[in-house]
């Protein structure tokens, strides 16, 4: 009686064990598989990718970009989202992680590829510098600041707000006075 | 009295100290103390820098391997220019090889983009680039319609013909620098450009005339002037500054109402004069209220494209708070650092560590290196940085002198009108492409209303092929031969600058035995290649489509993260080194996934196994003792 009793006991337990999904990890893979995951330790910062600017202007824009697919009717490509800050991890890598995850287009130029000595990002959802008007591109804002620097050289801290916003008037329309990052290149 | 006079002693003795201390740290540089010897010297200490930060040796090529991963870039491609209007001689033949190379597969994007959607500018550093490598822009890639030439024409596709698959043209999508550029190269050689393009030079010109502001000169925006934008303006005016071709157009920042009417030589001398007023007081340039390099190579290169002497004309001169006078060449030498580089500036701002104070860096360098070229260029009466065609002859060369010579002994109250009228023809006498650099023809126009005579219209003779390029032929010789012998078996994509190097060598060259067996290897090399790049491209694409988002990581997906790991580890070491971090943990974290989705089945299903097995036995076992209970029971009572 008692052997059956501990029979059923085992059998349950295998069942509860194969219903929850139980793992069998060793700790590199547990640790290479969730390095993403949010838990209540991990240090984290926020990133939103936007382009409101080009609803306002709409004739400026290429053609063939004029579509809800590139521009959302809220401007908004990716709203703000919270993402896990990895040591040493800069605005460029949590834009390269965001932008994998959610399968949203981007191009850059590599650091070594432009004089800036940073990655410069020339286009996200296909909208890239100049595809509003001669003085259009994407900038970033950290807590409400734009650092006049390059994303790859630009260290997050825990709680950060990363703003990718694409400007259509060098800076002026998305609340910066400075603008001179983009559209220098020659 | 005697108390001023002691202020102004003591201010005296003041500036002595600080003079002293002053020129311990910057010499000052007057006309008669700058060689050609001595300007070399600094290009040169500036390439052995940049040697430096490309890992190659001092005596050996600037344009190495690691170099040449850039060509078609900003950094890849000034520096080029700058080596190749100094007349150094480096790895040019490698770099237009991998340049010919990377256009063509550029222009092969599907797409359709070519060079960019928007800049304009891409086609015209790299036609320069082009050009000062001893390269033929209009005929770039590869010759598919087998007329032996390249078929990419980036003139053509840069400048007069710069339009989109919409029919829409490029040059203006990137504000003023697009005109100011696509400009300067069609200048490059004087190309003519034909009846009907969709930019005419007088649209070019009218563009960049339409955005003057009213201080008189230009900038990418606002309207203040800056002098970067300024200096390249007149860079691309400069040939412009003789013609007496006046343009009407509209400039609602210089004339609030209406059309105004102005010879760019009118415009560029409002240009001139903001310039001089902005000049700084060690003679370089503010550009954003930061005294910079990059803004004083930009006035240098506009100043000696203009014919104006940097050395000596007093409107460039100033007056430094040493008492020294400064010149450009002095604001430039300022930004050299020990290393040999040029630093951008000397003002630390806290917002911009990309680029150190006083730390030699790329932009500011490779700036340098042109604008010294251009000050090379000057004091050896070469012409003008961005004027590619052959020197001028020694006759030519005097011919203008003459005719400068004539203009300046002319006298606004004495000279008769047939006086004026044989120095005009003088000036006429001169071929009209190069009228451009007569300096002083100002004057000569002046005196020509004085007296009252017709300017003639001009026609200005344009180089509507090649003309005055010339592709030598080569020997592809015993290094070369070996070389090809030397490939490795198993080629990777760090061979590709060799490989594109000998394939542009051997098709230039003459004859010799073995070349068809050469070209055939040569050819096969290229193309392998081109099949690893091919994969490494596609593996990328896979990754990023078939690996997002993590979480939806399915068993079903197990066989092609398989896959797509067994393309990336049979690559070479040096070609999986192309990947990025993110692919790579892209990949296995996939692959552990996938296994671990795996193990769990296995566990899973053996657990469900077990569990139901145990359940069966168990299940069995019961009944089996509840029947012996049973019969026990049964036998009981029997009894």
């Amino acid at each position: 009686m008692k052997k059956d009793l501990l029979a059923i006991g085992l059998a349950v337990l295998l069942i509860v064990f194969v219903c929850t999904g139980t793992k069998i990890q060793s700790v590199d893979d547990y640790y290479l598989t969730h390095i993403d995951d949010i838990t209540e330790t991990s240090e984290t910062v926020f990133l939103s990718i936007e382009c409101g600017t080009v609803l306002d202007r709409w004739e400026d824009l290429d053609p063939a970009l004029r579509y809800e697919k590139y521009v959302p009717s809220d401007g908004v490509i990716l709203a703000r989202t919270e993402y896990v800050l990895r040591p040493k991890d800069t605005v460029y890598d949590i834009l390269n992680r965001a932008v994998r995850h959610n399968r949203i287009q981007m191009e850059y130029q590599g650091a070594n590829e432009n004089s800036f000595g940073s990655v410069y990002i020339q286009g996200i959802n296909y909208l890239y510098e100049f595809s509003c008007g001669a003085l259009s591109g994407w900038m970033y804002k950290v807590n409400g600041k734009f650092p006049n620097y390059g994303c790859s050289k630009y260290a997050l801290k825990d709680g950060d707000v990363i703003e990718w916003v694409y400007t259509c008037d060098l800076g002026r329309d998305v609340g910066s006075d400075w603008g001179g990052y983009c559209n220098e290149g020659v | 009295m005697k108390k001023s006079a002691a202020v102004v002693m003591t201010a005296v003795f003041a500036m002595l100290s600080v003079a002293a201390v002053w020129s311990a740290r910057t010499p000052a540089y007057a006309a008669e103390d700058v060689t050609a010897e001595m300007i070399l010297s600094v290009a040169n200490g500036l390439i052995d820098w940049k040697k430096r930060d490309v890992g190659s040796d001092a005596d050996g090529y600037l344009i190495n391997d690691t170099f040449l991963l850039q060509a078609g870039t900003t950094p890849g491609d000034w520096f080029p220019i700058g080596l190749g209007r100094l007349g150094i001689e480096d790895n040019q033949t490698a770099y237009l090889a991998v340049l010919g190379d990377n256009v063509q597969k550029r222009y092969d994007d599907p797409s359709g983009n070519r060079l960019d959607a928007a800049k304009a500018t891409e086609w015209h550093r790299i036609a320069l680039a082009v050009l000062a490598s001893g390269g033929n822009p209009r005929s770039m890639g590869e010759d598919r319609d087998g007329d032996g030439r390249g078929d990419i024409d980036l003139i053509a596709d840069g400048t007069y013909h710069c339009v989109d698959g919409n029919g829409n043209g490029i040059v203006g999508k990137q504000g003023i620098n697009g005109f100011i550029w696509a400009l300067i190269t069609v200048d490059s050689m004087f190309y003519e450009i034909p009846e009907g393009a969709f930019y005419s030079r007088d649209d070019l010109i009218r563009s960049l005339l339409e955005c003057q502001l009213a201080d008189g000169g230009w900038a990418l925006t606002g309207d203040s002037s800056d002098p970067d934008i300024t200096a390249m303006t007149l860079q691309a005016l400069a040939p412009y500054y003789n013609s007496e071709k006046a343009y009407t157009y509209r400039n609602a920042m210089m004339c609030a109402d209406g059309l105004m009417t102005k010879k760019v030589r009118t415009a560029a001398d409002e240009a001139i004069a903001w310039l001089s007023k902005a000049q700084l007081a060690d003679g370089d340039f503010n550009s954003r209220g930061m005294p910079n390099c990059e803004s004083t190579v930009q006035v240098i290169v506009a100043l000696t494209s203009l014919g104006i002497d940097i050395f000596s004309d007093s409107r460039f001169i100033k007056i430094g708070s040493d008492g020294r006078r400064n010149t450009l060449y002095d604001g430039l030498m300022k930004y050299r650092t020990d290393s040999g580089g040029f630093t951008h500036s000397f003002v630390n701002d806290a917002e911009n560590p990309s680029a150190v104070a006083g730390e030699a860096n790329t932009m500011a360098s490779e700036q340098t290196l042109y604008g010294l070229a251009a000050v090379l260029r000057a004091l050896e009466e070469r012409r003008r940085l961005y004027d590619f065609r052959a020197e001028q002859t020694d006759a030519l060369k005097a011919q203008i002198r003459d005719a400068e010579k004539q203009i300046a002994a002319l006298d606004f109250t004495t000279s008769t009108r047939s006086e004026v009228q044989a120095v005009y023809d003088a000036y006429l006498a001169i071929d009209s492409a190069e009228r451009s650099y007569v300096s002083g023809y100002c004057e000569l126009s002046r005196m020509l209303s004085v007296v009252g005579i017709e300017y003639e219209a001009e026609e200005i003779r344009y180089n509507s092929g090649d003309a005055g390029l010339v592709t030598p032929s080569e020997y592809f010789d015993y290094t070369d031969q070996a070389a090809v012998r030397a490939l490795p078996k198993d080629l990777t994509t760090a061979y590709r600058a060799e490989v594109l190097r000998l394939w542009e060598k051997i098709n230039r060259s003459v004859d010799f035995e073995g070349k068809a067996e050469m070209i055939i290897t040569l050819e096969k090399a290229k193309n392998g290649i081109d099949a690893i790049q091919a994969e490494i491209d596609d593996i990328k694409a896979e990754i990023r489509e078939e690996l997002y988002p993590f979480d939806r990581i399915t068993l079903a997906k197990r066989g092609a993260v398989y896959e797509l790991y067994r393309r990336y580890t049979e690559l070479s070491e040096y070609d999986r080194a192309q990947f990025e971090a993110s692919d790579i943990e892209g990949l296995l974290k996939s692959r552990t996934q996938a296994d671990n989705l795996l193990t769990a089945l296995i566990v899973g299903a053996g657990c469900a196994t077990a569990a139901v097995g145990i359940a069966v036995i168990t299940a069995l076992h019961i009944r089996k003792s509840r029947r012996l209970k049973a019969a026990s029971a049964m036998q009981e009572s029997d009894e």
